[in-house]
């Protein structure tokens, strides 16, 4: 009978033939717009990996190069960061020891069984011989390269490929290795320029990101609840009705104008007050950060921490409970996965912020040790050097993957996020 | 004995009017209401009857641009003096409400929540003392505490004909429980902070018939140690359970006497209208 009747209002409500046809019109945009929209992130996110990923696959010196050795010479191989090393002169000398070739560097003493390293560059043939030794076209600059090469038996040359002086059985020319996992993820340094072995360590960044987000957060969190307890509980209906509105203006304030205040009025006011070298600092980061995450988390905990039902706070207030122990025992609780909610959008916030945060951190790609001292966030990278790598290149690839280390993170944020509030025990 | 301690009034209101804004929701209404009885309102939807119930806890101050004029009484006190603690006020006099309203919490916390709240204010009586700057004691008394909360929540829950029921699932969540056992959790949990009176705002209007067999059962079991003042649409369960009826219309308390007059012959037109089924 029920069945009946609800079949016949289906039947009515799509009687005419043009408003059935509306109505199968409708059901297919809304599932297409759906399905395009789901499409277009997941094909973000598979770009995002691809490219991103592809730095594995690039060589750790720079492209269209290769590293020499003379072949009496016992190095195989040399990890990007000792190539670093070596052409900085932070690398001075080799040894063998047991079998194992051991790098040293400056400070210690030469001794009988260390050689000293000749890090040698293209560049340096040309000090060496005049221009009319190589010929006309620079046909003999392999040539003259490989006689240098074999001169010395301590020379690390590093020199483009169209020049390698492949003949030269006195040369050893070094593979080139691809850049590793662990090269990306356990490396200090971010010289993502560096010749002739461009550095991609990402812990400095990943560092500076945590810092800057957890400070915020820590700073965020406590007067963000303190504040959306105050509105939702404590404030007038006038106050309430005048405040709520100016937070989520605030909201919508543009991040770079947030980044402007930071570096106009927070920098100076840091570095005189705390008096530090400069005012740019993971501190300012974080205050900035604080303060651009606030309106999120109030207005979201506020809105859960209103959407207590009344039947909750009466059934507490009429057990004798005080309004505080209410508020405490009762109300927070229930908001509780909204609250998560807040929590989750102001961290992702935070993660996620570029503008204002490279504008004020001072951008040093150092691994930080202390709050008032220049850090570099992996969104501030990715924004900063993105114009500056040539597409498809080692660095631009590393950006990518910055990206997804980003994608990742937050993504743990919020599946730990769901986690909790599904866990909370009622 | 029992009709000895009925005699005395334990709750009263004098000229009481209430406004909500403009609007006055109660005139002057006086009434009387003794010690260990069941007394019932009932009344059409509006009439004021759930207002006047939770003038006695004081829940309509909850309730923005209110105003209360005249005097309401528990023990010869205005609940309404200025010296008055609502939440001492609110301890004595329980309150169940017309939707079951368990915390998100286990069945035992939410028996155990009126007694965890007040823990710290009661300053004399049988389950007092929690200093809790004094660290030495405090491990000694919380244990203490621990074992009376059981006894209690296991004493009001056998109160509220509960117990049997969920003595083995008292860790689980009370959402898990019907909605009759829910509403009996409710009551449960108001009798655990021992109040005097207990007033409860259509308690069975959201259960089925066997649940509210079960809850006017209840009620019958409750009136030797509460005061209890009902507020209930049904006019039967009415007069199954109340000792005294009162008929409420548009804010005013037109009739007040024994149920069986009530029932059986209202002095009032209105009231026999309304029982009788002609309006409302």
């Amino acid at each position: 009978m029920i069945k009946q009747i609800k079949n016949n209002q289906r039947k009515h409500s799509f009687s005419s033939p043009l408003g059935r046809l509306g109505g199968a019109f409708v059901k297919f945009l809304l599932t297409a717009s759906g399905s395009i929209t789901s499409l277009a992130i997941l094909l973000i996110v598979i770009f995002l990996f691809k490219e991103g990923l592809g730095l594995f696959n690039s060589p750790s010196v720079e492209k269209g190069y290769a590293l020499c050795v003379n072949a009496s010479n016992p190095i195989e191989e040399l990890t990007p960061q000792q190539i670093k090393q070596i052409f900085d002169g932070e690398i001075s000398e080799w040894r063998i020891e047991n079998g194992e070739l051991k790098m040293e560097d400056n400070s210690q003493f030469s001794t009988l069984h260390s050689q000293l390293i000749y890090p040698f560059r293209f560049d340096d043939v040309f000090s060496i011989y005049s221009d009319e030794e190589f010929g006309e076209d620079y046909e003999l600059l392999p040539q003259k390269l490989g006689e240098v090469i074999a001169q010395y038996s301590n020379i690390i040359a590093f020199l483009p490929e169209q020049y390698l002086p492949r003949e030269n059985k006195a040369v050893k020319i070094l593979p080139v290795k691809n850049i590793r996992l662990a090269d990306f993820f356990g490396g200090k340094e971010w010289l993502p320029t560096a010749s002739p072995s461009p550095q991609f360590g990402v812990l400095p960044l990943i560092m500076g990101t945590m810092w800057v987000s957890f400070f915020a957060i820590l700073i965020a969190l406590p007067l963000g609840l303190g504040v959306a307890i105050y509105l939702s509980e404590l404030a007038g209906t006038r106050t309430r009705n005048f405040l709520k509105p100016v937070i989520e203006l605030l909201a919508g304030i543009p991040s770079v104008v947030y980044g402007f205040f930071g570096l106009v009025v927070l920098v100076p006011l840091i570095q005189k007050t705390l008096n530090l070298p400069v005012g740019e600092t993971a501190f300012a980061g974080s205050l900035i950060l604080a303060i651009m995450a606030l309106p999120t988390i109030i207005t979201i905990a506020e809105d859960a921490m209103r959407g207590t039902p009344r039947a909750m706070r009466e059934a507490s207030l009429a057990l004798g409970a005080t309004h505080w122990q209410t508020i405490y025992k009762v109300i927070v609780p229930y908001a509780s996965s909204g609250i998560m909610a807040a929590v989750v959008l102001g961290i992702g916030r935070a993660i996620g912020e570029t503008m204002a945060v490279l504008m004020v951190t001072g951008n040093a790609a150092v691994m930080p040790n202390s709050l008032f001292q220049s850090v570099r966030t992996i969104p501030a990278t990715i924004a900063a050097e993105l114009g500056e790598s040539p597409a498809g290149g080692a660095h631009y690839q590393s950006l990518f993957l910055l990206g997804c280390i980003l994608f990742v993170i937050t993504m743990i944020i919020s599946a730990t996020a769901e986690f909790i509030s599904k866990k909370k025990v009622p | 004995m029992k009709e000895d301690s009925s005699k005395s009034v334990q709750l009263s209101a004098k000229q009481v009017n209430f406004y909500y804004g403009d609007f006055h929701a109660l005139k002057n209404i006086n009434m009387e209401i003794e010690a260990n009885t069941v007394t019932a309102f009932i009344g059409p939807s509006g009439c004021g009857k759930s207002t006047f119930l939770r003038l006695f806890n004081r829940m309509n101050d909850l309730i923005d641009n209110t105003r209360l004029t005249g005097e309401c009484l528990i023990d010869n006190g205005n609940i309404y003096n200025k010296s008055v603690d609502v939440d001492d006020l609110r301890k004595k006099v329980g309150m169940v409400f017309q939707k079951p309203n368990p915390f998100p919490k286990s069945i035992f916390e939410n028996v155990a929540y009126g007694l965890r709240v007040n823990k710290l204010k009661m300053e004399s009586g049988e389950w007092r003392i929690q200093d809790k700057k004094k660290h030495s004691q405090f491990s000694i008394f919380n244990s203490q505490f621990e074992s009376f909360v059981a006894q209690r929540v296991e004493e009001s829950l056998q109160a509220a004909a509960l117990w049997d029921e969920v003595k083995d699932k008292l860790k689980k969540s009370a959402f898990e429980l019907s909605g009759g056992q829910q509403q009996r959790l409710c009551i449960a949990r108001a009798l655990a902070v021992s109040p005097s009176i207990l007033l409860m705002d259509e308690p069975a209007s959201a259960l089925d018939p066997i649940s509210t067999s079960k809850i006017e059962e209840l009620i019958h079991s409750l009136k030797k140690d509460y005061t209890i003042v009902i507020v209930t649409h049904n006019m039967q369960q009415a007069a199954r359970v109340s000792d005294k009826t009162g008929f409420f219309m548009l804010g005013e308390l037109i009739e007040y006497d024994d149920t069986k007059k009530i029932f059986l012959k209202p002095a009032k037109e209105q009231t026999q209208n309304y029982i009788t089924g002609r309006f409302g």
